[in-house]
């Protein structure tokens, strides 16, 4: 197994005397998925705020290939190469989708003095955000306002940007949120597509969608983790099965 | 060329004509809405497109007027060609030295920090005998355009005048819509339309902030530079809110997020002022009606009337 890119140690987030995260360690290795489950309000998307610094930790430590990234600012985070997604979907209503891409695109772009130039001649970053929305089926909605596309359209749009900027690490908070069958079935073979040569962190509620692309799993309660392995062991793990998913849940 | 850019000719061509029709008074009247409109064009670049609502604009307005009553000999000229950059360059950097602090708000309390700031600068002016305290300071003699004992024309004349007012509008409106459209501006907007978002991508806001509100600082320092130097006089309420919400009125009413609106607005908001205050000695009664008439029924503003009547033609 390849290297842990980002190595999570005892992180935790406390809001008074609630510990949303209580001491989580988990890692992302490069080309796997590592799925992270739980019920509702076990703190998996505070987890995400944590690592991508929008929340900063009261405790513990998140490696980024060697470098100490826990407490720094989200931008700061974003130019390391680690990209989130939103459950919410976040996205510039009033551009265009072809606009949202290149932007994400254009975070990442290097050299102040190129933000200067003309944003219609940068074909290379408009290229990139093209692209990434062509692999999310997007390409005839390039010219469309983001804001007017449909949910599941809104949603493949959050993730084309999410990966226009090339990340190392992806965040993903409930990528399939609020998709019908048919659209969290092909939404999760194209997270499958673009986990290649990256590494994954991936928040789910649909089971069948976390089963058949997780490479690695956790289990979140209450701020903790619960479990973590294989997911073939984590759904024998009867510790899990009585305390969250349920003989019914489990594919 | 778009249809945008052939308006935007016939309306310099326009402007370049008009001294050929008009006398003195419509001349310096039209000087002081073109130095006007540059002032609410910069504050658009804040409000319109990074989502900045400033209160206290004025406060680099009046740092430009006040930048050359301290450059001009007492009964000598300025050299235009030095003072004008040193006024841009003061109000610019004062900008972002205030951007440093104010720029960490949002919403209403970056209102309240910037009118704040602005109100500073006004009661520094008015307590400072070196600013000429409350009753402000007389520039004697207009900026002199000497280069190196050439001089290519002289301000005094009215036409002069008002054809610097010209090409600093012009060349203000061009620098605007280059950064506009540049990657830069598209940040801008980026950070107005989602700065969450933005962050998570990547961007370091603040300082694209920053620099539009140093950039925003600069221009409206050019506009209180020529103020100034149409006038020939200084005084504290260069700096007042009121001042900085005239011009908030005037981006407002001409419709934000343009560019050419707040042109349309000082256009609106100076005439009409005028044409009022001839007619009654109450015409701040009737102006403010007018004003809320048009933020009821104009929500796009001038500009977005105009835009709304030439889409209706275009569909028939």
């Amino acid at each position: 197994m390849a290297e842990a890119v980002l190595q999570v140690r005892e992180v935790a987030r406390r809001f008074g005397g609630l510990a949303a995260v209580d001491g989580v360690s988990l890692d992302l290795v490069p080309g796997r998925i590592h799925a992270v489950i739980g019920p509702n309000g076990a703190g998996k998307t505070t987890l995400v705020n944590l690592l991508s610094g929008e929340i900063k930790p009261s405790g513990g430590s998140v490696m980024f290939k060697g470098i100490e990234i826990a407490g720094l600012p989200p931008p700061r985070i974003a130019n390391l190469g680690i990209a989130r997604s939103y459950q919410r979907v976040n996205i510039f209503a009033d551009f265009t989708a072809s606009e949202n891409c290149r932007l994400a695109a254009q975070a990442r772009m290097s050299g102040n003095w190129r933000q200067l130039r003309p944003a219609a001649g940068e074909t290379d970053l408009i290229a990139t955000g093209e692209r990434a929305l062509a692999l999310f089926g997007l390409a005839e909605q390039h010219g469309r306002i983001a804001g007017t596309l449909s949910h599941g359209e809104q949603r493949q749009l959050e993730l084309a940007m999410t990966l226009a900027s090339d990340p190392e690490v992806l965040l993903l908070d409930e990528p399939l949120a609020g998709l019908g069958a048919e659209e969290s079935l092909r939404m999760a073979a194209l997270i499958k597509t673009i986990a290649a040569g990256r590494a994954v962190l991936l928040i789910e509620h649909d089971m069948d969608a976390v089963f058949s692309i997780a490479d690695d799993l956790t289990v979140m309660v209450e701020g903790k983790v619960l479990a973590s392995g294989a997911p073939s062991a984590i759904r024998r793990d009867p510790a899990v099965r009585s305390a969250y998913l349920g003989e019914a849940v489990l594919p | 060329m778009s249809r945008r850019n052939l308006i935007e000719l016939a309306v310099l061509a326009a402007l370049a004509l008009f001294p050929l029709l008009a006398g003195t008074f419509y001349l310096q009247l039209v000087a002081k809405i073109m130095i006007m409109a540059i002032f609410a064009m910069s504050l658009d670049l804040l409000v319109g497109y990074a989502g900045l609502v400033s209160f206290g604009h004025a406060a680099f307005f009046g740092i430009g007027a006040y930048a050359l009553m301290v450059l001009s000999p007492q009964y000598g000229a300025a050299n235009l060609w030095l003072s004008l950059p040193i006024a841009m360059i003061a109000a610019g950097l004062a900008a972002l030295a205030i951007g440093l602090l104010v720029l960490r708000c949002s919403g209403v309390y970056f209102i309240m920090v910037t009118l704040a700031f602005a109100q500073m600068f006004f009661y520094y002016a008015t307590g400072s005998k070196f600013l000429g305290g409350s009753d402000g300071a007389y520039i004697y003699v207009k900026p002199s355009a000497d280069l190196l004992g050439w001089t290519p024309f002289s301000l005094d004349g009215a036409v002069a005048f008002y054809a610097l007012a010209l090409a600093a509008l012009a060349a203000a409106y061009i620098l605007l819509r280059l950064v506009l459209r540049s990657l830069f501006g598209h940040a801008l907007r980026g950070i107005k339309s989602n700065e969450t978002r933005m962050r998570a991508l990547g961007f370091s806001t603040f300082g694209i902030k920053l620099a539009a509100f140093g950039l925003a600082g600069a221009l409206a320092g050019l506009a209180g530079y020529l103020d100034a130097a149409q006038f020939g006089t200084v005084n504290p309420e260069l700096f007042s809110w009121q001042l900085s919400g005239i011009v908030l009125m005037m981006v407002i009413l001409g419709g934000m997020g343009t560019l050419y609106g707040p042109v349309l607005g000082a256009f609106a908001l100076v005439l009409l002022e005028d044409s009022l205050a001839d007619a009654t000695r109450h015409w701040l009664l009737p102006m403010g009606i007018f004003i809320m008439l048009a933020v009821l029924f104009l929500p796009q503003g001038i500009g977005g009337l105009l835009r709304r009547a030439a889409w209706m033609r275009a569909r028939g």
